[in-house]
């Protein structure tokens, strides 16, 4: 007798709204894009802001570009961004290429600044929201290709929630799985570790901020099966189905 | 040192034809041949001619259609045995 | 190359190059050297990391490799890599390489406290022959000794196992395979009397349900692991188990997933057999035709030194084997399969749960698998199994459930013990390289053993000893009270490997009275702690074959030259030969037996021997280098490989003729016929089994396997009230074991730069450690500063931590107990009692 979880396939099949496979469409966040860049004309899209930022603008108008925050991260992993940069000039960022978020438990940056520009309501260093990690790249992603790399996953620290492995057969084979990583960005927190350490030239993972790489769900259409599962019933309750006529069994 | 891979496309009855011709040329090779008259060559610098004296007699051959030069390679290190190797 | 053959070359990338455009394939193309357009020269290998033995292509341009790739017609791998071996054109090309020999020198003369000082070839063997002879003389064989690799060549090893055994007359020649699969050999040779699984990875897309014993397969044999998924993702119904003492990657799959207390694994392996007795589904017929039972020697300490408390108090110690009636720790006794039912029958459920802390219907589970006789069951294990201080019990054990339901040597259905390094089988094993064991599986305690080698090596009759020599662990201890002086490491890092280092390996090394040689390509801690270093040549840099956990053999050609004066361990071996006369290292008595060998060196009596030197350079691999046979003057990987097979054709471990390995892509032994074997033991499969005898044990005289009872006993060390915490070490999937490649690789260094310390996060909350804290780890043998990881990969239970052993900044041997099964001698690194502390 196979029960419900028996069934499933072994990697825990997560129904995440905006489950990231792939670069998110151009059309879904062209405008987005074009809001992003607008308002952070200075600092390229790789260029994170630490944990607890306000959105951007809310940030740039909050941040007095006293550095406290930058003094306080023990992994020198915060930069200023330079004067010469505009509006942004002097205000805290990082790239997680070159030195990752190491999520410190206490979080000193946010504690460190004066002004609320990083939000003192943030405690928990896994709800902070730095970027959104995703693919990239899936045409150079070892995993994609069947190797097994998984250095992205191994090192996530939020690791089978933020990003699993999606196991597929692998056709070309025959007798081997691809173990594809997915990212959840209802778990990412953006610190970067994946796209710090991933070993090709130029990394198939990258973290963008949230307002790049986030689609939305459209309103006007629903998904039934989590509709379904979150009522924990029927949506409409007592209809019935009758049952098939069939060839009766002998004995 | 030239070495020469040449693409020759001769009219698919004179195929054969062209075949034995290559054999009087010298420095040249015939590797293999493929459907529609395609045949698989290689040339190389003799001590009368270069590869390249080779390419223009094949040109000339009757049945050839095109002779296409696709690889060519020039090895000027006669000298030095060994390969180069990585010093730590 | 001559001109001839650059101009053959160049021609060959102008053909392929052509056919290339024509869009045809030519037969002459399609061979294994083919030179592309690109002027990369692409040829057959095989990866250096770990006991999978995936196969690549190496390609080769301007006298290095450039590039490699997975062999897309392996039958491995199909092309695929782990992250490792995606690296692989990386290893060789660290920036700190060595290239001339090292000796550590105070005013141009050789001093244990002076610094490394570049010095020729024949200054290093000159003083090497100089130390070895002074130690010969002073306390005889027993005095030299090496340290050797399961990353060794074939014939590497074999060269070497001869220099030692033939040579010097010394058995303290051991592998690292030592601290890797001895306790797997101790668990084949009780159980089957022959090593080796009897399955292959085959079994993997025929079987309907996988159990892990110890073994990270996920990070530890990534590529195997896939296939594993792959099976469990398109086979209905399949399943898989996993036990371990903390949850990692492989439980990412599994259907039932087990943690259970360090050392319990013994009980639970009991506990299914007794489940299986009582609810009837032991396979009668099987059992009765195919197996005999029998009960192990019990209270048979750990292995540590004699005065150790622990020793003292143990019954049947290994040091009081045969003295006031104490047994030898590796014996058995006879019993029927009623007492056996008897002994298993304390083992159940509520028993095994209670002790081992799994829930029970987790263990039932796993028991109906078993006990299933429609359910096809792989059983895999590797390092959790291995090394541990009963470790040659818990592979009995595991056998004992398959022979049980006679699940066995058929295809899907068997037990395999997964090696760890490329050539812990082909090398290590196979050859004889352990300290009690010649090739072949031969022992060098049996006279017969040692006859019938004498005869191979057209030895006198006598000349091998008949004495166990030292093995891993007690090489460093006899380093250290000054009993073993001339020593040699090759391939292998074992000052960062070896437990208890600052207690034995360190002060062995540094004792004034020895004088330690380290063969090394990079400045390894192991090198660094030597008197000489000798450079080494690494994989694609010379002729080479290994053999993976499925019994694969496979070989590939010099594709490069080494840097410098960089030479293989191989032709260290043969040319340090040639610095002794045969009366300095046999008696004369020895010699009078064959007075033809007076006045020659041992190069010409072990290896000029005629056999070894039978094929000339005209064989040698068409328009490749051979360093170490153009250096002596004939085709030498072949004369030793022809030699060394002579020792296992007709007797189960037939290997094929030589040429026809660099044609294929590994053959697994036997190879007869023209065949494979790929399931050994059973009839059809194997040409050993008669027709009509079904299923045959060969390698015991009756043809009988043995079921051994072995019972559940404490480990050496465990937490208490001053350190209490378990203490586990292991490896991880980006780094090769010590890291002395794959940290030179930078894109692998920077994906995981420094070890951490895998801890629950109550007990570092008890502790007032915050993640990413640094810590210091402390045991009774010393401490390591590490940083405190509560997230990630690993999830620890409480009151367990896990450290990878990789960083060569955080030498967590410093830490580990050198306790080893008794029987199979091999390091438990699974189990310390530790305690962790804030800075």
């Amino acid at each position: 007798m196979a029960t419900e979880t028996d069934k499933k396939a072994p990697t825990r099949r997560r129904f995440v709204q905006g489950t990231l496979r792939t670069a998110v469409g151009a059309g879904a966040c062209g405008l987005g894009l074009a809001l992003f860049s607008a308002q952070s004309r200075s600092l390229p899209a790789d260029a994170l802001r630490p944990p607890g930022a306000l959105p951007e603008d809310k940030f740039l108008s909050a941040c007095v570009r006293c550095g406290l925050c930058v003094r306080a991260c023990p992994y020198d992993t915060l930069k200023l961004a330079d004067l010469a940069a505009g509006a942004a000039g002097g205000t805290p960022y990082f790239r997680a290429r070159k030195i990752p978020c190491e999520m410190c438990d206490d979080i000193p940056c946010v504690k460190a600044c004066p002004t609320g520009a990083l939000d003192k309501g943030l405690t928990d260093i896994s709800l902070s929201r730095m970027g959104v990690a995703v693919i990239v790249s899936r045409d150079t992603c070892l995993n994609l290709q069947g190797l097994r790399c998984d250095v992205c996953y191994r090192v996530c620290p939020a690791i089978d929630k933020a990003i699993t492995l999606d196991q597929t057969h692998n056709r070309r084979t025959g007798k081997h799985a691809v173990f594809e990583p997915v990212v959840h960005p209802d778990a990412c927190t953006g610190c970067g570790k994946c796209e710090k350490s991933c070993v090709l030239t130029e990394a198939a993972i990258k973290v963008l901020p949230v307002a790049l790489a986030v689609g939305h769900q459209d309103v006007h259409y629903r998904r039934g099966w989590e509709e379904k599962s979150k009522a924990g019933r029927e949506l409409v309750p007592g209809i019935i189905d009758l049952p098939d006529r069939l060839p009766e069994l002998k004995p | 040192m030239n070495v020469c891979g040449v693409l020759v496309h001769a009219v698919p009855a004179r195929a054969d034809e062209v075949a034995r011709a290559l054999e009087d040329i010298p420095g040249s090779e015939l590797h293999g041949t493929a459907e529609g008259g395609r045949l698989i060559v290689t040339l190389e610098d003799t001590a009368h001619a270069t590869a390249i004296d080779g390419l223009a007699a094949i040109h000339r051959l009757p049945g050839v259609v095109a002779a296409a030069l696709v690889y060519h390679g020039f090895d000027p290190d006669r000298g030095s045995a060994a390969p180069p190797v990585m010093e730590a | 190359m001559s001109e001839q053959t650059r101009r053959d070359t160049m021609k060959l990338a102008a053909v392929a190059a052509t056919a290339a455009a024509a869009g045809v394939t030519l037969p002459e193309t399609a061979e294994a050297q083919v030179t592309r357009p690109d002027g990369i020269r692409w040829d057959k290998g095989v990866c250096r990391f770990c006991g999978t033995g995936c196969g690549v292509l190496v390609g080769v341009k301007g006298g290095k490799v450039v590039a490699t790739q997975g062999d897309p017609d392996a039958p491995v791998n199909r092309g695929l890599n782990c992250i490792k071996g995606y690296f692989l054109s990386k290893i060789m090309y660290g920036e700190d390489r060595l290239t001339r020999p090292l000796l550590r020198m105070k005013n141009g003369k050789f001093d244990k406290t002076g610094d490394f000082t570049p010095i020729t070839w024949s200054q290093a063997f000159e003083i090497m022959a100089e130390k070895w002879k002074a130690a010969l003389k002073k306390s005889g064989p027993s005095a030299v000794g090496m340290f050797g690799s399961g990353q060794w060549t074939i014939w590497e090893g074999y060269a070497a196992a001869k220099l030692y055994k033939a040579g010097f007359r010394s058995n303290n020649l051991d592998p690292n395979a030592r601290h890797c699969m001895a306790s797997a050999v101790a668990g084949f040779m009780r159980t089957f009397g022959i090593d080796e699984p009897m399955g292959c990875y085959d079994d993997v897309e025929h079987a309907d349900a996988f159990v892990l014993w110890g073994a990270n397969m996920a990070e530890m044999h990534p590529i195997l692991w896939s296939r594993l998924t792959d099976r469990r993702l398109t086979h209905e119904g399949c399943e898989v188990h996993v036990l371990s003492t903390f949850e990692h990657r492989s439980f990412e799959l599994a259907d039932n997933g087990m943690i259970f207390v360090p050392q319990t694994d013994l009980a639970i392996l009991n506990y299914i057999a007794n489940y299986i007795i009582q609810n009837g589904a032991v396979n009668e017929d099987f059992v009765k035709k195919h197996v005999a039972f029998a009960h192990t020697v019990e209270d048979i300490g750990y292995g540590l030194r004699p005065t150790h408390p622990l020793e003292v108090a143990a019954k049947n110690a290994s040091h009081k084997a045969g003295q006031g009636g104490a047994l030898d720790p590796a014996g058995m006794r006879d019993i029927t399969f009623d007492q056996y039912k008897e002994q298993v029958a304390k083992y159940t459920l509520d028993y095994t749960a209670k002790l081992s802390g799994v829930e029970p219907e987790k263990l039932l589970r796993m028991a109906k698998l078993y006990a299933d006789p429609k359910k096809k069951i792989v059983s895999y294990w590797t390092m959790g199994f291995n090394q541990h201080a009963r470790g040659t019990w818990v592979n009995n054990l595991a056998y004992n459930i398959h022979l049980l339901t006679g699940k066995i040597s058929e295809p899907g259905n068997g037990p395999f013990s997964l090696t760890g390094q490329p050539s812990a089988c082909g090398t290590a094993r196979e050859v004889g390289t352990f300290a009690h064991r010649l090739p072949a599986d031969l022992v060098v305690t049996n006279p017969q053993h040692r006859a019938f080698s004498e005869k191979i090596w057209q030895l006198p009759e006598g000349t091998l000893p008949g004495n166990i020599g030292y093995h891993a662990v007690v090489q460093h201890r006899m380093l250290k009270d000054g009993k073993l002086n001339a020593y040699w490491v090759q391939c292998t890092n074992n000052m960062q490997t070896a437990p208890n280092m600052n207690g034995e390996g360190l002060p062995g090394y540094r004792n004034p009275d020895n004088f330690i040689v380290v063969s090394d390509p990079y400045p390894t801690v192991t090198a660094m702690a030597a008197d000489l270093i000798l450079p080494t040549a690494m994989w694609m840099e010379k002729e080479g074959a290994y053999g993976n956990a499925e019994r694969r053999s496979q070989f590939w050609r010099q594709q490069v030259k080494p840097p410098g004066e960089a030479r293989s361990d191989l032709w260290q071996v043969v040319e340090f030969s040639k610095y002794f006369k045969v009366e300095e290292v046999w008696p004369e008595e020895l010699i009078a037996k064959k007075p033809e060998v007076r006045g020659k060196t041992l190069y010409d009596v072990l290896y000029a021997n005629g056999a070894v030197n039978k094929f000339p350079l005209a064989e040698l691999q068409q328009d490749f280098d051979n360093d170490e046979s153009n250096a002596f003057g004939f085709y030498l990987q072949k004369g030793l490989f022809e030699e060394y097979a002579a020792f296992g054709r007709g007797h189960g471990h037939d290997l094929g003729p030589f040429e026809l390995y660099h044609k294929a892509r590994g053959l697994r032994w036997p190879v007869v016929d023209g065949k494979e074997t790929l399931w050994r033991f059973r009839e059809g499969y194997d040409p050993y089994v008669k027709a009509g005898e079904g299923v045959k044990f060969y390698g015991k005289p009756d043809g009988r396997a043995r079921i051994i009872f072995c019972p559940y006993e404490p480990a050496a060390e465990s937490p208490d009230k001053d350190y209490d915490m378990w203490l586990c070490t292991g490896r991880v999937l980006e780094h090769w074991h010590s890291g002395s490649m794959t940290r030179r690789v930078p894109e692998l260094h920077r994906s995981y730069p420094t070890a951490q310390l895998f801890m629950h996060p109550d007990d570092a909350q008890q502790r007032g450690l915050r993640r990413g804290q640094s810590v210091k780890v402390i045991t009774r043998r010393g401490e390591v500063l590490t940083r405190v990881e509560t997230r990630g990969r690993n999830k620890m239970p409480v009151g367990l931590v896990f450290i990878p052993f990789f960083d060569e900044a955080q030498l967590v041997n410093k830490l580990t107990l050198d306790a080893t099964c008794p029987i199979s001698k091999e390091t438990d690194f699974k189990k310390a009692a530790c305690k962790v502390v804030p800075i």
